[in-house]
């Protein structure tokens, strides 16, 4: 399947969709809250980085984790280009740790060890991580929001989702599948 | 960039920020762009993206996609397949004649002032060839305006770009094959890096259908330099 998909070749874009369509479209509508726009969101990305040979590279990681953050990354381009600030400062103005973010990762050992690793992290990079990822902030904003120069903003959001990674344990950042 | 260390400057924390969203489209322009040269920071991209991809997975509600996104994949599958073999059977045929639709694709453009030359390329990527009509049938069914691009740099590309007049759509012609531009469409409300046009022969190309009534696009060179721009008017503004 990634061949083929890697490959620009139909079925391979048909089975790529088949297998991370239902996780693609959930991150856009997560990020976009419409209907449409999530589904615009994924072909155009999906169609996209088919249709680009050498846009992907297996070498790199896996394929689904390279499309969950490809399609996130051109939600979140059209959410900020359409000057939807409002629901994002909205959002994250939402106190660090709330309880609105629910847990959903099918593996049980897994989610236990994301939760665990979440709640280990010192405050400063837990609330950095947050602004960024539930909070859909860019460091820029993420440092503003805290008041805190924007290398150390950088350092402490990098350190936290190396510190998640490090927990999660081998294999999660190098599956190539 | 990033980080810098004996192997050169990497990207450091950029990786992980790229990954979560947390940056400027000109800063993840140029992520991408050192990426694709250096296999360490790929790696460590990758590594960022499975620790976003499980923090997606843990948080993000999972819903079940419309069947029409399903449909619409599938067509731009089985659109790519019968171009590919009608694309075999025309070189089978005729492999030295210039196919009917870049020759449409040259007369547009040239009537248009742009050098098309390029476009009578035989393509080495039949899958282009989709697109290639779909945007050709659009231009030839729009009414349209066009600008050359303001060199900023001696070494500026020669550069044009033609818009619908509703703002539509634009498509950027740079001529050369050597540049390595990244376009930047602004408006009144937004900003985006579109990436780089694809190199097609003589000629890179870009069109654009979702950014609605840009009013200024801007060339930049990979290190980040302005090296041209045009701005584009729509009647009534």
């Amino acid at each position: 399947m990634v061949a083929d998909f890697v490959a620009g070749k139909s079925n391979g874009l048909e089975a790529v969709y088949r297998a991370y369509g239902r996780p693609l479209y959930s991150v856009a509508r997560s990020v976009l809250a419409n209907d449409e726009d999530a589904q615009d969101c994924v072909h155009d990305a999906l169609v996209r980085i088919w249709q680009r040979p050498g846009s992907y590279r297996p070498e790199r990681g896996a394929l689904r984790s390279y499309l969950l953050v490809s399609v996130r990354n051109e939600a979140l381009a059209r959410r900020r280009n359409a000057a939807r600030h409002a629901f994002i400062e909205e959002r994250a103005a939402q106190p660090a740790g709330d309880a609105s973010y629910e847990l959903e990762l099918n593996d049980p050992i897994e989610r236990e060890r994301l939760r665990r690793a979440l709640a280990e992290l010192p405050e400063e990079q837990k609330n950095a991580l947050e602004l960024a990822y539930f909070g859909q902030l860019t460091h820029v904003q993420v440092a503003q929001r805290l008041g805190v120069p924007l290398g150390t903003t950088k350092s402490r959001i990098a350190m936290a989702l190396r510190k998640l990674n490090t927990a999660l344990g081998p294999g999660k950042g190098t599956a190539t599948s | 960039m990033g980080e810098d260390t004996d192997a050169g400057r990497h990207l450091g924390e950029l990786a992980e920020l790229y990954a979560l969203g947390a940056l400027e489209p000109l800063e993840r322009a140029q992520v991408d762009a050192h990426a694709a040269g250096c296999a360490a920071c790929m790696r460590a991209l990758g590594v960022a993206e499975s620790t976003v991809a499980a923090l997606d997975e843990a948080f993000v509600p999972q819903v079940d996609p419309p069947q029409r996104l399903g449909s619409r994949i599938a067509a731009a599958a089985a659109s790519a397949a019968v171009v590919s073999l009608a694309a075999s059977r025309k070189r089978e045929r005729a492999a030295w004649r210039v196919p009917s639709f870049y020759a449409s694709a040259a007369a547009v453009l040239l009537t248009a002032g742009v050098a098309g030359g390029a476009f009578v390329e035989h393509a080495a990527n039949v899958r282009q060839a989709a697109h290639d009509s779909a945007v050709l049938a659009t231009i030839a069914t729009s009414h349209f305006n066009h600008v050359t691009f303001t060199a900023h740099v001696p070494a500026a590309p020669v550069s044009k770009v033609l818009y619908a007049r509703d703002g539509a759509w634009f498509y950027v012609v740079i001529a050369g094959s050597t540049c390595d531009c990244r376009v930047i469409a602004r408006s009144a409300t937004a900003q985006r890096d579109l990436g780089k046009p694809a190199v097609r022969g003589d000629a890179a190309t870009l069109f654009v259908r979702d950014f609605p009534r840009p009013t200024s696009l801007e060339l930049i060179d990979a290190s980040g330099r302005d090296v041209s721009d045009a701005t584009l008017v729509y009647s009534g503004t």
